[in-house]
């Protein structure tokens, strides 16, 4: 393991360098809520919150780099052949139904139920972590970035319950 | 014409926006989205919803209450919920009924309970 995601996130100049730089240790990083709250609060020292007036593009940076963080170790949970294509819907709901199609034709039904629950176990498991993070922006943050993960497990369980063509 | 209820989401943030679309659409309503207060506001003027699901913080730290308090004037019979990330007791705290919320779905958000209440709402 070398450097924490918040020294990454300190020697990146935007968001999607970030992302890739996390990408590229493959889940090889820590990310307790003491890591959590690291990167929050280099996330903060860029990109600082306000009441009024808020820069909506540097709160979606916000949830875009707890996203980052979160997606490459839930994804640890499933096979790593399959992790390519759970990364594709984590990222972008829309994909959900050509995945599942696909990935229901090479796996079958009991294995994309198996990667759903294993999945399920991970987002808890991070769940978890953040909740152990004290109240406030950063623990906002990342209720926001995981909760788009839930919310796109459930569609891919409404996929895999749709009868097949 | 369509005779699925209309629900309106309302969130600055287009990835929960899209995967609540997706999950309310699968599930028979007809969803549609905006991505702040302002333009919330606008939409449910515009589309005159059944039911709105709304953030708390938007352009401002409590945008979702702002405007909530502006729908329940100007159409006090369509329930208002309020999607939250603080927590249930924070939110317990911030004038829930002050603002005129229906009711608060803490994010991540328990789906098979959402869909439930509102549909419950839908029927009524």
């Amino acid at each position: 393991m070398t450097a924490t995601l918040a020294e990454l996130f300190r020697r990146r100049p935007d968001p999607e360098s970030f992302r890739a730089a996390v990408r590229a240790l493959d889940g090889d990083f820590a990310l307790g809520s003491a890591d959590m709250i690291a990167l929050g609060e280099a996330y903060f020292e860029r990109y600082p919150d306000r009441l009024r007036e808020r820069n909506t593009a540097e709160v979606l940076i916000g949830y875009a780099v707890t996203r980052a963080a979160l997606a490459e170790k839930a994804v640890l949970a499933v096979p790593a052949p399959r992790r390519d294509a759970y990364r594709a819907v984590l990222d972008d709901v829309s994909r959900a139904g050509p995945v599942v199609a696909a990935l229901l034709e090479a796996h079958g039904r009991a294995v994309l139920l198996a990667d759903q629950a294993a999945l399920k176990a991970a987002l808890d498991g991070l769940k978890a972590v953040i909740d152990d993070i004290p109240k406030g922006l950063i623990k906002e943050r990342f209720v926001g970035g995981i909760s788009n993960f839930y919310n796109i497990l459930y569609v891919l369980g409404l996929k895999l319950r749709e009868p097949l063509l | 014409m369509s005779d699925k209820k209309k629900v309106l989401i309302i969130d600055d943030d287009p990835a929960i926006c899209e995967s609540v679309k997706a999950i309310l659409d699968a599930n028979g309503f007809d969803a549609s989205f905006a991505l702040s207060g302002k333009e919330g506001l606008e939409a449910f003027r515009k589309t005159n919803p059944d039911i709105v699901l709304c953030d708390m913080m938007m352009e401002d730290i409590d945008s979702g209450g702002q405007v909530t308090k502006i729908m329940k004037t100007e159409r006090p019979g369509t329930p208002v919920f309020l999607l939250s990330t603080i927590g249930d007791a924070t939110a317990a705290n911030v004038g829930l009924a002050e603002y005129g919320f229906s009711g608060v779905f803490q994010k991540p958000v328990n789906f098979d309970l959402l869909l439930a209440v509102i549909g419950r709402y839908a029927k009524a």
